[in-house]
């Protein structure tokens, strides 16, 4: 059975209430304008002029390492910052409709039929409580009204769906009884039980082990592939995302630091700081069997740096990359790069040699 | 995939793939709360048994004469409170006067009072409803004002009213309810003349006439256990409202009201509950003082009066139903509480 199968009829009406675009063709799905966000009630500010999107049925990876803003990004294109947490500056647009202002009724409406979320540690996600199938059902028939019945046999399609054995008896298990795996297939069954357009991926394959975390990643291109959904897959894993993206998108202390096609990305990375990453993941041409590590620490959230926020750490700085704030520069097609030195053609030999 | 046949619908309407009723854990769910509610029962026989016992022993010990009390001090010759005794069973050792008492009781015969020779059966029976009605109108205001105080608290913890009822529920805590009773007399009874001051009407009188009788006294017990609730509920609250299900359901796009009652006050009301259960004991305490206050005919009076003259027959029987009512109220909440907390059932049972 595909997915497709799944596809009611009455998904076709979105509702009314919320912005309900037509997607487009070309057009960007989701899209992150210069978004600043500041944490703990404005003292600091997290997020510097972020810019991304996301077509329609791409897959964009998000990568670095913990505390560059990652996770708060995602959670900003979801509407459900936390406290304290507020979008300063910028702006967050779904299929050409604003976001930045959305009332939390018109979140509702956005939720589940044009974006669905899933998260690092599923469990946590679910209530602890409640079945799993009486949490999918209840999506089911809260947000497409369906039948208690109907809705129970639609919630063991998609369990089936979602690659689980025994759906019948999963539906009445709660949490506690199931693996991590088994959990977040769960969570994308309930994230796409209402067809949405986008799904945003918070280090969805994280907590799991490789095995799973594989299977976990041919589930998300196959409904990719079936429904053309799109995903925005955050992961500090560059194998993963390797693996998985059309797109990469390099974070760095709250900024990107390069963007472009996930080939492209690495097989040429120009910024120090993705070069160092894969090293680190020994992915590409960067494969070294000594554990490598990125010297230094990344800057606090909220400490005032002038120019390149990597220059501490660079092993290529210099006095150009201080003086100033450092603006993206277009080194090839979609090929972004936030680095002074982005025009020199670094080969990878080159700079394993460093 | 294992699809268990099932008769009823194998009807050519069906889809390709009926869905299959009654899969094992759900029968299992049942299955533990029954279990439970038999092992909630199967205490109570113990603990009405030692309760009972104990305060048996108590009376026993408390070196009352009943016959001589009962015959007054001119006709107490030793001879005739031998005499009396030994009507009384009060000859026997005492082991085996607790058991004529609890075979006779099992038989629904809790005996006579010594003195007005009224069966305490029917005593009880009398005064029952008038402190149950409260109880539990008690326990209904708790609730409502209680939980809602502590509901909208912990959503707009922080705000004006999030702290106005902090104050309110550490002063109202500090009220004993013969106070808050007299209080609520002079504001509704005397001073407003909406609601009678004392008294009792059964409900087959007059359904109006019975809240209105019952309404101020339930109010008065309700007011420190409706604090203790407000409290326990908001602290449950804020931290449930905090977890990250509660984020889970907001961006399955379900909407707010909803995640509210189903998930988070679901989860949080465990604490309030427990509570409620603790302070029922208390409640049935203060339903003493605060029939004294309301001049109500109920069990608190009876129990206060044969305790002063030692008339241990009454003591017996409302102690009995008391420490049942007390276990019954607790069974009621353990078995709610299991139904709300499935994760406590663990893994694999």
């Amino acid at each position: 059975m595909t997915i497709d199968n799944l596809r009611s009829p009455d998904l076709a009406a979105r509702p009314a209430t919320a912005a309900a675009p037509a997607v487009t063709a070309g057009s960007d799905l989701l899209r992150l304008d210069d978004l600043h966000i500041s944490v703990h009630h404005g003292a600091a500010t997290a997020i510097r002029g972020i810019s991304l999107t996301v077509q329609p049925g791409e897959i964009v990876g998000l990568v670095g390492e913990s505390g560059s803003g990652k996770t708060l990004t995602c959670r900003a294109a979801l509407g459900v910052l936390p406290d304290g947490c507020t979008i300063d500056q910028g702006s967050l647009s779904f299929a050409g409709h604003d976001l930045t202002t959305l009332s939390r009724r018109g979140w509702e409406g956005v939720h589940g039929r044009l974006m669905g979320a899933v998260f690092q540690d599923p469990a946590s996600y679910l209530n602890p409580s409640i079945t799993v199938g009486h949490q999918l059902a209840e999506v089911l028939r809260v947000k497409l009204g369906l039948s208690r019945r109907a809705a129970r046999q639609r919630s063991i399609e998609l369990f089936t769906s979602v690659g689980l054995n025994h759906p019948e008896h999963v539906f009445h298990q709660i949490p506690a009884e199931l693996s991590g795996g088994m959990l977040q297939r769960v969570m994308i069954a309930i994230a796409i039980s209402c067809d949405p357009q986008l799904l945003v991926a918070d280090e969805a394959t994280t907590a799991l082990d490789v095995t799973i975390q594989a299977e976990v990643i041919e589930l998300l291109r196959r409904l990719r592939a079936e429904r053309g959904l799109a995903v925005l897959f955050v992961s500090h894993d560059l194998a993963v995302v390797a693996e998985l993206c059309d797109r990469v998108v390099v974070f760095y202390a709250g900024e990107v630091v390069e963007s472009g096609p996930a080939r492209e990305i690495i097989e040429r990375p120009r910024h120090p700081y993705t070069q160092a990453l894969l090293r680190v993941a020994s992915v590409g041409d960067f494969r070294r069997r000594e554990l490598q590590v990125i010297g230094g620490q990344p800057p606090q959230v909220g400490e005032h740096i002038t120019g390149c926020r990597f220059a501490g750490r660079c092993p290529a700085a210099a006095a150009v990359c201080r003086s100033g704030p450092i603006a993206p520069v277009t080194v090839d097609d979609q090929h972004e790069v936030r680095c002074v030195r982005a025009q020199e053609a670094w080969t990878a030999g080159e700079l394993a040699a460093r | 995939m294992t699809v268990t046949s099932m008769p009823r619908a194998a009807g050519a309407d069906q889809p390709r793939r009926a869905p299959a009723r009654g899969a094992a854990p759900r029968r299992r769910r049942s299955r533990i709360i029954v279990s439970r509610l038999g092992g909630g029962l199967a205490v109570l026989v113990p603990i009405v048994l030692i309760s009972t016992f104990i305060t048996y022993s108590l009376g026993a010990l408390s070196n009352s004469n009943p016959a001589a009390t009962i015959l007054g001090q001119d006709a107490a010759t030793p001879a005739a409170v031998a005499r009396l005794n030994h009507a009384l069973g009060l000859d026997h050792p005492l082991i085996v006067q607790y058991w004529n008492w609890l075979t006779q009781a099992a038989h629904g015969n809790l005996g006579r009072s010594y003195f007005t020779q009224i069966p305490v059966a029917q005593s009880i029976a009398q005064r029952l409803p008038v402190d149950l009605s409260i109880a539990v109108l008690a326990v209904i205001l708790a609730a409502v004002i209680g939980g809602g105080a502590g509901m909208i608290a912990a959503i707009r913890r922080g705000g004006w009213f999030d702290r106005g009822v902090t104050v309110a529920c550490s002063a109202a805590s500090t009220l004993p309810a013969f106070v808050v009773g007299i209080i609520l007399v002079v504001l509704f009874a005397v001073t407003a003349h909406l609601l009678p001051a004392n008294g009792y009407v059964g409900p087959s009188t007059s359904i109006a006439q019975w809240l209105a009788h019952i309404i101020l006294p339930s109010l008065a017990l309700s007011l420190a256990v409706s604090a203790d609730i407000a409290r326990q509920l908001r602290t449950s609250l804020v931290e449930v409202l905090e977890q990250n299900y509660i984020v889970g359901a907001r961006v399955r796009g379900l909407p707010y009201r909803r995640i509210l009652v189903r998930h988070a006050l679901r989860n949080a009301a465990g604490p309030a509950l427990t509570i409620l259960g603790n302070d029922f004991p208390l409640m049935l305490a203060g339903a003493v003082a605060a029939e004294a206050v309301f001049s109500l005919p109920g069990l608190g009076q009876l129990l206060l009066q044969s305790a002063q003259t030692r008339d241990i027959p009454v003591v017996q029987g409302l102690l009995l139903v008391i420490s049942c009512f007390v276990i019954v109220v607790n069974l009621i909440v353990n078995t709610t509480l299991n139904w709300l907390y499935r994760a406590n059932d663990g893994i694999g049972t």
